[in-house]
């Protein structure tokens, strides 16, 4: 009991340390050593009982729920007490008091339920307050104080502070809820001391004076609003009696710093008729100082311009016919050339697919695949058709339920397109995880919806509001019933008619459900035949060792036969340690087949195909007895292989038909069910368990509405499944069987499956303003429709993420240098207005990427040289102004782009063409940081390794047969010396002439290499030099 | 202060180290972040013993104070070493240098699925996906300009008739990748132990190569003088030279025949009983890694043979596999690592080289044959973790974590901590570390 009350003393002086610091130290040693604290420090209601109350029973007992009719948040309503007990207390009366008879047990309900019992200390002390009288010690202030605190603080409280300092998890332990709290402080102490602004905290961190500056990320309060706390503070911190506690939970709020942040604002409606991009930049470029760089020469634009709008390197005739090409619109002409080039979709869209994991599957835990050749097929297409952007991003949502591009009712593409943002990952390895495996693919399809779309991190609320953007965890799970309400998958469909791909849809989950239906009878069924026919399943296998026994021995005195033959061909190679390996097998399974003992034959047992024909892990004996020209015994071991397998199809067939065969007439219902599966399984052609495979030719993907059901229905459905005699569980199908789900989903505490809250309707956004969306089925379409809606700030950042990202595209960084994150965790954009601009033509333009396109390269900022002046470099040494070109890396794609067109001159019309032409084309990937299927990736990185120059450098198929490919089809003959042919070989792998220096160089490459090998093979020393340029800086670089 | 120059041209090529746009947009980031230290660390490499499957705490090194079923419970544990630290008789070598182990018993955190959860282990701290390998050769910077720096070493001897498979891990690549952080940091894999790295021959003499490298070298000064601002160029050309280091200095690491041919190395690593051999081997490869500046090597368990038929890895979820899996696979690995520690002590490499034995969870429930990310076991050796020394334990049954309870993503800052790393100041483009990680400073010496 001592250590109870001396722990109380301490408690009280943290508490209110304000208090207890202006004694002196002596008195503070007199009290920590006196063990009845209590005798001269009363219980204090406002410090101890108020906050003990909060902290263990307020959660429910306060004025808006109050449980039980009980409020406990005043003195009053605790004095009325509850619906059932009566009075919360008897003052004076403790061990009479409900309170504290439901807290010890005395009396039913006990409390807290659901939780930790009160600790004894804190059950005393409650019983200490109500022994000394129950009373209330809180300060009182005059009406005018209270008037006060509500018209200039309570305000400022809710709207910028409630939104981190509240509740259990508030931010550094700081609650600003209740006068109580404020005193008591968070980690760095008490946020006021009455009576002294100058020294509170709070004021510190709302005048903005110190490190500390609150509220956090713009919103400094204004000086009237500092300057009424401040007063506040000196009148003791005014609170009204009647509510102790302002605040339970965070509140979501949106302030003006989210308003006004750059990305968040409305576009402006319309652009000045002098706006250019050359214009926005002018004014910077003066500002800072910048001279802006000269156009680059004809031949190193034709190549920057033709690698960024087609991946490819111009061919010399386009180049040739550029620089002889002298009339003023010459450049505009290539323009239009290449953006009318089927490579132009490859490489844009190519693009577009790093944001949606590559589009792609055929990884074994993302599951039902999709078909990302056709999706990609597809996306070149609407690149290279111009289709408008917004409705590329609606199609991406809702493409299932739009009308089709080219006018039908119906596109299954569209339907492909619209299952992208549910491409996540997913695996289905028990019940327990399935859920939250299944949590984390819609949680990717929200992510897809901001990142990919709108640039935002909408994913980040899952678990709580958005620390730093106007998104509260309620508007993240408004949006996840959007994609739990609907689904993917293949289904045998081909048409552009809705009406037949509705069948096909209803069809194919109708199949579904039968096969699942059908394996929960025949599992149900012969459970019971098993078990009436007592454990016939056992008594048939144990009838079968007796059969079994001749044959296993036989066997195994087959595998000491060929051990015999290799120890002997062994010995006579003398290869002694391989004859000693064998002969140690040898003993062991000479003396294991004399003390026979049959194995544990199970269907895993029987599997001896591996041991008899081989396996990947090493050679059957098969293999090895055919090895050393035993033809006996290979004839025998063949009969084994064909033994053991029918023997173990037998094993399986009888444990799957409660110990019956197939044909026999007891289970003739069983097996027309398990034909009636097989059946099914073909049609279905898909098992979300096994690997990807190829997809039948008529099965195409789609998406469609009604998705997975909630994880709390997984329990009562399957209960209702037991009820009807169908065992759903143990299938990694059975998710698939149950009803299809249309809903809202329900807000997850934290984010965790495990803690469903309430449901959320489904709903866009608060913060882009009131939209009443009128569902249809899913609501998608509506979704979608809402996402690119005239005028409105979601359409905003559509537009302003692509506009920023087609930048990144043809100047190597974007003008906001974070494009999956336009919000304010993101990057400051240093020409936001430029973002704007463009965002405005390019909407004003009907969402047109190739006019956006068309429009940056034809800028003269697009078309300055790369090469920057001495002076200018430290002004602007990140290239932020775009006084010059950039000096980038070629991604992946085109650099095996331009080893396919070295080596073949063609440019080709798909990947899968290029592939087939370059000799070991992964490897490229692999090297040159091709993108991950992962992640939505924002930026290629362009990595440098050692690795990567081996790859080059010894690999026989990469330079040097890229090089010898080259030399044969420029039909560069043997007798041709490489002075004769720089010219040639610089056009081709650079695109431009060799300078003096160029051809100085080959000349002294030529001496260097003839003085140090002595030789003088002229197809040699060009394949060399070839190979040189190949591996070298300038082919992999855009100047 | 190194400059970005002399970073670019003796460092930034060489394997796992590279150069990408952002990277190389400040002086400040790449001097700051990627060489010094935060502190004084003493680990400066890395060999994690992986168990694939989640090996039982409860049979290896974690013993329960209460068994439920006795009849599930076939092993038993001794008191070992003068710490008299307990680790089950399945390790009888592991026993004898009990004084070196430290052996957490309190990990959670867990992701309780393989793929997921091998993921989770070892990318749980990064906010980025980045593998624990990457981030330690993003933060050490590279040991040995000739060699990757982070390894994942699977694959058989020749011989082994034994093991059923190389070894992997869970998770696949992801498991050792680079996540956000630039792609050469991730893992080179070696699955053929005969051919560890791709492209390594030259078709070309010594002479003949380094003539053509110069000549490279000439003609990259071309193009680099037109734009001399931008640095990674030469640090291309570069990375030629360090693949030119890398032909000679990887075949030799890799090369074992030397030290096998001494009885006292085939013995002290296992290198001739079937069960060890492999694991032996790979070992004593790493170690030969590590020697020679290899920040990471990951050496994945393999499924090794089931002693009552069959075979299996450490998930062991029946009886049949408790008894039959985990004494092979503890036979495995016991000899080989208390060789490895043996070994690196006598060659003083100990205290810079941290060893770590565990798997993507631990078990519980019946039997401890079920998933659990409430309780596992890891050990560590060297590096500066207290010796003879176990940390934090689990409840009576050993199913959660309620002593000193330390979560995955604590484990991944508590290593990067030995290595003079700290994860609130390491970053790459100003993205890092989960916030919640802490440094359990009770296992550092």
């Amino acid at each position: 009991m001592n250590g109870v009350h001396f722990l109380l003393v301490t408690v009280i002086m943290t508490v209110e340390s304000n208090h207890w610091l202006h004694r002196s130290p002596l008195v503070f040693l007199w009290i920590a050593l006196i063990p009845w604290a209590s005798a001269i420090e009363p219980a204090s209601f406002e410090r101890e009982v108020m906050p003990l109350l909060e902290k263990r029973c307020n959660k429910c007992h306060y004025p808006q729920e109050q449980r039980g009719g009980l409020d406990l948040t005043r003195l009053d309503t605790m004095r009325r007490g509850g619906d059932d007990l009566g009075p919360g207390f008897i003052a004076g009366k403790p061990d009479e008091s409900p309170l504290i008879q439901v807290l010890t047990g005395a009396k039913e309900p006990t409390m807290p339920k659901k939780a930790e019992k009160l600790a004894a200390a804190e059950i005393d002390l409650l019983r200490r307050w109500i022994e000394e009288g129950a009373k209330d010690d809180s300060t009182k202030f005059s009406s005018e104080d209270v008037a006060f605190f509500e018209r200039e603080i309570r305000p400022v409280l809710s709207t910028y502070c409630f939104k981190c300092h509240v509740g259990e998890e508030a931010e550094h332990g700081l609650q600003l809820t209740s006068r109580h709290s404020i005193l008591a402080g968070g980690q760095r102490g008490p946020a006021a001391v009455v009576g002294k602004p100058e020294e509170s905290l709070l004021i510190k961190a709302i005048r903005h004076e110190g490190e500390l500056k609150m509220p956090r990320r713009g919103d400094r309060l204004g000086d009237a609003q500092v300057a009424a706390f401040e007063r506040w503070i000196e009148k003791g911190l005014p609170w009204p009696a009647n509510e102790r506690v302002l605040a339970r939970e965070k509140q979501f709020t949106i302030s003006d710093a989210d308003r006004k942040h750059w990305a968040f604002r409305p576009l402006p409606k319309d652009l000045p008729a002098s706006w250019s991009i050359d214009a926005a930049l002018k004014p910077h470029h003066e500002r800072v100082g910048l001279t802006p760089s000269e156009e680059a020469d004809r031949h190193r634009l034709l190549r920057r311009v033709t690698f960024d709008l087609t991946g490819y390197p111009p061919s010399p005739e386009e180049m040739g016919a550029f620089v002889n090409d002298l009339a003023p619109d010459g450049f505009e002409k290539v323009v239009t050339r290449l953006l009318d080039s089927p490579q132009f979709g490859q490489r844009w869209g190519r693009h577009w697919l790093d944001y949606t994991r590559n589009g792609a599957n055929a990884l074994s835990n993302r599951g039902p695949a999709l078909d990302s050749q056709r999706y990609a097929e597809w996306v070149a297409r609407c690149f290279n058709e111009d289709r408008p952007w917004d409705w590329f991003a609606r199609v991406h949502l809702a493409g299932d339920k739009m009308k089709a591009f080219e006018g039908d009712d119906y596109s299954v593409d569209q339907a492909l397109a619209a299952a992208v943002p549910l491409n996540g990952q997913r695996t289905f390895e028990d019940i327990g995880t399935q859920t939250f495996v299944l949590m984390d693919k819609l949680d990717e399809g929200v992510e897809f919806m901001g990142r990919s779309l709108m640039g935002i991190s909408l994913e980040c609320s899952r678990c709580h509001d958005h620390k730093f953007d106007p998104i509260s965890q309620r508007d993240y799970y408004a949006l996840l019933g959007f994609f739990q309400s609907s689904w993917f998958g293949p289904v045998p469909v081909n048409t552009k008619s809705r009406a037949e791909a509705d069948a096909a849809v209803t069809k194919h989950r109708d199949l579904l459900s039968e096969k699942m239906r059908l394996e929960g009878l025949i599992r149900y069924a012969s459970l019971k035949l098993n078990v009436s026919g007592g454990g016939r399943v056992n008594q048939w296998r144990e009838s079968r060792i007796a059969i079994l026994t001749p044959m296993d021995k036989r066997l195994r005195e087959l595998e000491i036969a060929v051990l015999r033959v290799e120890i002997a061909d062994a010995e006579k190679k003398n290869a002694k340690s391989l004859a000693a390996d064998c002969q140690s097998a040898l003993v062991e399974r000479v003396a294991s087949l004399n003390n026979y003992q049959p194995p544990k034959y199970d269907p895993k047992e029987l599997a001896r195909a591996h041991f008899i024909a081989g396996h990947k892990s090493g050679p059957g004996l098969i293999k090895r007895a055919s090895d050393l020209q035993q033809t006996e015994l290979v004839r025998e071991l063949e009969q084994h292989l064909t033994y053991w397998e029918d023997e173990r199809m037998q094993w399986i067939e009888r444990s799957r038909f409660g110990g019956f065969g197939k044909s026999d007439p007891e289970v003739a219902e069983l097996a027309k069910a398990d034909a009636r599966i097989e059946q099914i399984a073909g049609e279905l052609n898909v098992n979300p368990a096994a690997q990807w495979t190829e997809p039948k030719k008529s099965h195409l993907y789609v998406r469609t509405d009604g998705g997975l059901r909630r994880a709390e229905e997984l329990k009562p459905l399957e209960e209702k499944a037991k009820a009807a005699g169908l065992d759903f569980n143990n299938s990694a199908n059975h998710v698939w069987a149950h009803p299809y789900f249309v809903g809202d989903a329900r807000l997850l505490l934290r984010g965790d499956v495990l803690y469903p809250d309430k449901l959320v309707p489904r709903a866009t956004p608060v913060f882009f303003g009131e939209s009443k969306l009128e569902l249809d089925g899913s609501g998608r379409l509506q979704l979608a429709e809402w996402l690119t809606a005239n005028d409105s700030t979601q359409a905003a950042l559509v537009a302003r993420a692509a506009v920023n990202r087609a930048w990144q595209h043809l100047f190597g960084e974007a003008l906001c240098r974070t494009p999956k994150e336009l919000g304010r965790l993101g990057e400051q954009p240093e020409l936001p207005e430029l973002i704007d601009g463009l965002a405005v033509s390019f909407v004003s333009n009907g969402w047109s990427m190739k006019k956006l396109v068309r429009q940056i390269v034809l800028s003269s900022a697009y078309r300055r040289s790369s090469v920057v002046a001495e002076a200018d470099l430290p002004k602007d040494p990140d290239n932020r102004y775009f006084a010059r070109q950039s000096v980038r890396r070629l991604e992946y794609e085109p650099i095996l782009n331009t080893m396919a067109w070295l080596k073949s001159g063609t440019h080709f019309d798909t990947p899968m063409q290029r592939d087939a032409v370059v000799p070991g084309a992964i490897g490229y990937a692999q090297q040159f940081d091709g993108p991950s299927l992962y992640n939505l990736i924002d930026r290629r990185v362009a990595s440098i390794s050692a690795t990567q120059a081996l790859f080059l450098m010894n690999n026989r198929s990469t330079a040097r047969g890229i090089a010898a490919d080259l030399i044969n089809r420029l039909e560069i003959h043997s007798q041709v010396a490489l002075p004769d042919v720089v010219s040639t070989i610089y056009e081709n792998i650079l695109q431009r002439f060799p300078t003096d220096t160029d051809r100085d160089f080959a000349q002294r490459f030529l001496e260097r290499r003839r003085q140090q090998t002595g030789a003088t093979q002229l197809k040699d020393e060009i394949r060399e030099f070839v190979t040189l340029l190949l591996c070298g800086n300038e082919i992999l670089y855009i100047e | 202060m190194i400059t970005r120059r002399d970073f670019l041209s003796h460092v930034a090529a060489a394997p796992g180290i590279l150069a990408t746009g952002s990277l190389w947009a400040d002086d400040r980031i790449v001097a700051a972040k990627s060489l010094p230290l935060h502190h004084p660390g003493k680990v400066k490499s890395i060999i994690f013993y992986y168990c694939k499957g989640g090996p039982a705490q409860a049979h290896t090194f974690d013993k329960p104070r209460s068994v439920a079923d006795p009849l599930l419970y076939p092993f038993s544990f001794s008191k070992s070493g003068q710490s008299g630290l307990e680790i089950s008789n399945l390790f009888p070598r592991l026993q004898s240098v009990a004084d070196d182990l430290c052996i957490i018993r309190s990990g959670y955190g867990a992701v309780a699925t393989h793929n997921e959860g091998g993921i989770h282990i070892f990318t749980a701290a990064s906010k980025i996906g980045a593998s624990l390998g990457a981030w330690v050769l993003h933060g050490l910077g590279s040991g040995n300009p000739n060699l990757p720096g982070h390894v994942l070493l699977t694959g058989r001897v020749l011989g082994d008739k034994w093991a059923h498979d190389n070894g992997s891990v869970h998770g696949g690549a992801r498991s050792v990748g680079a996540g956000g952080l630039p792609p050469s940091l991730q893992a080179q894999v070696v699955t053929d132990l005969e051919h560890p790295i791709d492209n390594i021959v030259s078709p070309f003499a010594e002479a003949q190569q380094s003539r053509w490298l110069a000549e490279l070298g000439a003609l990259n000064a071309g193009f680099s003088a037109r734009h001399p601002h931008v640095a990674e160029l030469d640090s291309r050309t570069e990375s030629f030279r360090a693949a030119h280091r890398m032909q000679t200095a990887a075949p030799e690491a890799f090369d074992i025949a030397k030290e096998t041919a001494h009885p006292v190395m085939r013995t002290l690593y296992g290198l001739d009983p079937q069960p060890t051999r492999s694991t032996g081997t790979k070992l004593l490869l790493a170690r030969r890694l590590v020697e020679r500046g290899v920040r990471f090597v990951v050496v994945p368990s393999m499924n090794v043979p089931n002693l009552e038929g069959g075979s299996g890895d450490w998930d062991t979820h029946t009886p049949t596999q408790v008894r039959g899996v985990i004494p092979n696979l503890a036979q495995a690995c016991d000899q080989p690592l208390a060789g490895l520690i043996t070994d690196l002590k006598q060659r003083g490499l100990l205290e810079s080289t941290l060893i770590v034995w565990g798997g993507e969870m631990g078990r519980g429930g019946a039997g401890h044959m079920n998933h659990n990310g409430s309780a596992f076991t890891w050990w560590m050796a060297g590096g500066g973790v207290r010796p003879g020394f176990a940390y934090g334990a689990t409840d009576d049954q050993g199913f959660t974590a309620v002593e000193n309870p330390i979560h995955v993503r604590d484990l991944h800052a508590t290593i990067l901590w030995m290595c003079g790393l700290d994860v609130a100041r390491l970053n790459h483009n100003g993205i890092g570390f989960d916030t919640t990680c802490k440094v359990a400073r009770g296992i550092i010496a």
